[in-house]
């Protein structure tokens, strides 16, 4: 294992949690200059992935954080649960970052269009994962700060959430068609998304050492062969609806 | 919001899988199965098992695979998992009641939303292990009516 490695995701996650621009950039730059220093990339490739990622960082942060504040609106529906806007617009302002970056960069090094669209869509790819989990924490993070409860929205000293403020969120997430799922071991209960590539998982009565809380995950269907039936899991964060 | 050192190793060994490096990502799997082995209900030995399969493992990563299940026989992550699994580098048999045992758990847990693939995989390793197709319309059917 590389302890190095750990610490570099630590970081990254705790330069987020600063909640202000310097640590959403510093986030970014840090996963930036730590993966392409392991990767084995050389010191100007190391630079410009530092600040590539800190630029990524920024947006997501930058989009976390006034997400909160901003309303959004997703499939017709109005997103209230700061995490989940965060996560959304986080992850939009790092694509958008990411595929601009990608796309200039090819042309002025002097591909052609098709390679810089290609690169293009790369960098918004990375620049998605990259940034959205930093909106959500960005958000996350504001949203604590004002009292506001990040998954569901409301205030801390409002009453406890109800189910149907969870369901408001679940639809935000997961679209409205989406699964009830009871199973009789592990997850107390899944909603799942119609194309099973979203789900949240609610660990409330056995939550395996952690304080209760709610998986939010997402995952990309694997196609190796044309009947592949695996998703490859993308993120995991856990939630914690109570303040702890 | 708050990253535990636990989430931290799971997030890590997910982005060392992700990027391809499996025989990192194991170690972090490792770490969190001799911390709390029935953490996510025993999601460390999916994980572990999806990394030994792709460094071509496939006996350490069988075994890993059925412990998962064994800790939570319906999660549809590590059924479709394993089934895929056995799809590629298994028993054609076993590849088939794994598939079918996926089926059974889709339609218990989403009623016939999601089966589409799973179905047609169904059809395909039934006729690679020479059924007819009445027979494997018959498994699929006695699986449908369970």
């Amino acid at each position: 294992m590389r302890p190095v490695n750990t610490g570099i995701g630590a970081a990254s996650g705790a330069a987020a949690a600063t909640g202000n621009p310097t640590g959403f950039f510093a986030a970014g730059a840090i996963s930036g200059v730590g993966n392409t220093a392991f990767n084995g990339g050389g010191f100007g490739q190391i630079v410009q992935n530092g600040f590539v990622g800190g630029f990524t960082g920024l947006a997501g942060g930058f989009g976390g954080r006034y997400a909160f504040k901003l309303g959004l609106t997703f499939n017709g529906f109005g997103i209230n649960s700061p995490f989940l806007k965060g996560l959304v617009a986080g992850g939009l302002g790092g694509a958008g970052g990411g595929f601009s970056g990608g796309f200039t960069s090819t042309l002025i090094t002097g591909g052609d269009f098709s390679d810089a669209w290609n690169a293009g869509l790369s960098g918004a790819n990375s620049g998605w994962k990259l940034a959205a989990p930093i909106g959500a924490v960005a958000a996350s993070v504001q949203a604590h700060r004002s009292g506001v409860n990040p998954l569901t929205g409301k205030r801390y000293d409002q009453p406890t959430s109800t189910v149907d403020e969870f369901l408001d969120v679940a639809r935000d997430y997961l679209g409205d068609d989406f699964t009830i799922v009871k199973p009789a071991y592990g997850s107390d209960l899944i909603l799942k998304s119609a194309d099973g590539l979203r789900q949240m998982r609610f660990d409330l009565s056995n939550p395996h050492g952690l304080p209760p809380h709610v998986n939010i995950q997402q995952f990309h269907p694997r196609n190796l062969y044309p009947n592949d039936v695996r998703n490859i899991e993308d993120f995991n964060i856990h939630v914690y609806p109570k303040k702890h | 919001m708050k990253e535990t050192e636990i989430t931290r190793l799971e997030n890590e060994g997910r982005r060392l899988f992700n990027d391809g490096d499996y025989k990192e990502a194991i170690k972090y799997f490792d770490e969190i199965l001799s911390r709390n082995p029935g953490y996510e209900y025993g999601k460390g030995f999916y994980d572990k098992a999806i990394c030994l399969e792709e460094l071509e493992d496939f006996q350490a990563a069988e075994k890993n695979y059925l412990k998962a299940i064994e800790y939570w026989p319906e999660d549809h992550t590590r059924l479709s998992g394993y089934a895929s699994f056995l799809y590629l580098h298994g028993d054609t048999e076993k590849a088939f009641k794994a598939h079918l045992d996926l089926l059974e758990l889709e339609i218990k847990q989403l009623g016939n939303k999601q089966s589409e693939k799973t179905i047609k995989a169904i059809n395909e390793l039934g006729e690679r292990i020479g059924m007819s197709v009445k027979a494997i319309n018959a498994e699929i059917d006695k699986v449908k009516q369970a």
